[in-house]
């Protein structure tokens, strides 16, 4: 169940026992109980569990936009306090600042760095070229369509260069031809400049596609009730989701999530 | 598929209403052709001057009530010829311009505060509730009571006017900024003022000069009724005095003035609005 020693020594962010309420109308909810997760340097980690389980509360906690309330948050061994650069966030909503263009809202980050403007724009041309939209680098987030506004905040919080990046459903809002395409692009990028990752989806076969190991939550309040290694080579091409060993952990996954779901009455979406 | 008389657009595409949906004059939500919006935006104008030119020529309604466009216009060149169009004109523009800058000038300071912070919120939060219905007309009286008729007293009026109003919809704009557009800045290292002064400002500007746009507007309707019960000058002042000697082709002069004055500022605050914030066009 817990992480094993040997683990605990090279962890790039662990968080241990973790417990949050949040005051909701006179009553309290809680979001998160005893909720454990370890992830290694430069691993891909997916979370999954039901809907209202504290995965997004999580993810916030990480990035220190929403305080601790009991337990721990190591991040490369060291506590973490309020945000900071070393950890990206993307959310599922837009984020672009609509009055920068899609090269101004990529050098956004970089702005806080020692790099002249010139390296800024070539850093930030380099990450665009890499989700495909250097031809919109002076086009406003809001001529772009869903998907490509989701790409730009891809390179953003890639050119912020954080040791950990969270990202809470970036594909959620998506149609599922693009959302492929973009499960692609993040693996492409991904392998190209690595970084930890812990990632939350509603999406299984988007967690046994794109990570190494899944985290998978009970219903409220969440706690891991399992942690899957996914054990496939990389770079992982397509074709990928017919093979034995895919339909295996899918499978396992769909049904912890299930069990979870169906003991507490929730209904999921999609 | 496609309705064939429909000239307005062209076929359905993905993610678009039918056609049948969007032709015809009134689609719900929808474009229409520009030539029928350039007509239908002209047609009440011009239904309204032939109503006007028609029951004047007649001499349907005694001209001391309804004067003719042909007395209106009498009006306008002999007032431009002596000088009083001019100096009502720069007696009013000016005392909108200066009483509308104080209140924006304290607006704007106060409104960013109580906008992003809680604190300033709860302080000012029940001072502004008990002024903010404050009849700011009831007010004229005493404040010509305090400093007399002058300029300083429509300042007054003015402010009165539009001061509180425009601190809570410039709080209403610093507010609308998404409360994830400015986490993703903390989480690229800025700081609560960079945050502010990066994200915050320029996301709210647009929401601002459009604040600026309704305010002026406001301005200029406690302008002219403080003029109209105390002045020596000004397009109310003006409407006023005639109003006296029966001269009723001045009241509609008058009227008519301050409608385009409105109609100058409306536009050109527009106008601005495009050119500084290009990035809020597109899309729909
Ligand atoms: N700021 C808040 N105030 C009050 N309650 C909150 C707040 N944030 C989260 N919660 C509650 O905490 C619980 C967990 O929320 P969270 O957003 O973390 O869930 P989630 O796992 O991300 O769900 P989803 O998959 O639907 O995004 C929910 O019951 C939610 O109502
Ligand atoms: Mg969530």
């Amino acid at each position: 169940m817990r992480p094993s020693t040997t683990a605990e020594k090279q962890a790039k962010l662990e968080a241990r026992n973790l417990v949050k309420h949040f005051g909701l109308a006179g009553s309290t909810v809680k979001a998160l109980d005893g909720f454990s997760l370890t992830a290694m340097d430069n691993e891909f980690v997916a979370l999954v569990g039901p809907s209202g389980c504290g995965k997004s509360t999580f993810l916030r906690m990480v990035a220190g936009l929403t305080d601790l309330e009991e337990g721990t948050i190591l991040v490369d061994g060291k506590p973490v306090s309020g945000p900071g650069p070393d950890r990206g966030m993307v959310f599922q909503s837009y984020t672009l600042f609509p009055w920068l263009t899609v090269l101004d809202n990529v050098i956004f980050p970089l702005r806080k760095s020692e790099l002249t403007s010139q390296e800024r724009e070539e850093v930030a041309m380099g990450y665009l070229e890499a989700v495909g939209l250097t031809d919109f680098a002076k086009a406003y987030p809001a001529q772009l369509s869903g998907g490509m506004r989701q790409r730009v905040a891809i390179a953003r919080a890639f050119a912020a260069r954080p040791s950990i990046l969270l990202m809470d459903e970036p594909f959620g809002a998506l149609d599922a031809q693009t959302r492929g395409m973009m499960q692609e692009l993040l693996c492409e990028v991904w392998e190209q400049h690595r970084v930890t990752v812990v990632f939350v989806t509603h999406d299984v076969e988007e967690a046994v596609l794109l990570s190494d190991r899944i985290y998978c939550m009970s219903a409220r309040p969440g706690r891991v009730k399992e942690e899957i290694p996914v054990p496939m080579p990389r770079p992982r091409r397509a074709g990928l989701e017919t093979t034995s060993e895919f339909i295996a952990i899918r499978k396992r996954v769909m049904e912890l999530l299930r069990s979870e779901i169906e003991a507490n009455g929730t209904p999921r979406p999609s | 598929m496609s309705v064939k008389r429909n000239r307005t657009g062209p076929v359905a595409d993905a993610g678009r209403p039918s056609a049948s949906v969007r032709s015809g004059l009134l689609p719900l939500r929808e474009e229409i052709s520009p030539r029928a919006y350039a007509v239908a935006s002209v047609s009440l104008v011009i239904v309204t001057l032939a109503a006007w030119i028609f029951v004047t020529q007649r001499g349907l309604v005694d001209p001391i009530f309804l004067p003719g466009p042909k007395a209106i216009w009498d009006a306008a060149v002999s007032m431009i010829r002596d000088g009083t169009l001019w100096t009502d004109m720069v007696a009013s523009v000016y005392r909108i311009m200066v009483g509308w800058a104080l209140s924006t000038i304290a607006a704007v300071p106060l409104g960013l505060l109580i906008g992003n912070f809680r604190l300033f919120e709860a302080l000012f939060d029940i001072p502004i509730a008990l002024t903010r219905y404050m009849p700011v007309v009831a007010l004229i009286p005493l404040t010509i009571l305090w400093i007399g008729v002058g300029d300083t007293q429509k300042f007054m009026i003015i402010f009165l006017g539009t001061f509180v109003q425009e601190v809570l919809m410039i709080a209403d704009n610093v507010k609308s900024v998404p409360k994830d557009m400015i986490n993703v800045a903390y989480t690229f290292g800025y700081s609560k003022w960079e945050v502010l002064w990066r994200v915050i400002l320029p996301y709210s500007l647009p929401g601002i000069l459009d604040t600026f746009r309704l305010t002026i507007g406001w301005a200029w309707t406690y302008l002219v009724v403080a003029e109209l019960v105390a002045a020596n000058t000004g397009l109310g002042y003006r409407i006023m005095a005639a109003q006296r000697y029966l001269a009723t082709d001045v009241i509609f002069l008058g009227i008519v003035i301050i409608g385009i004055l409105g109609m100058i500022t409306d536009l050109s605050l527009k106008f601005l609005y495009r050119r500084l914030f290009p990035w809020m066009k597109e899309g729909d």
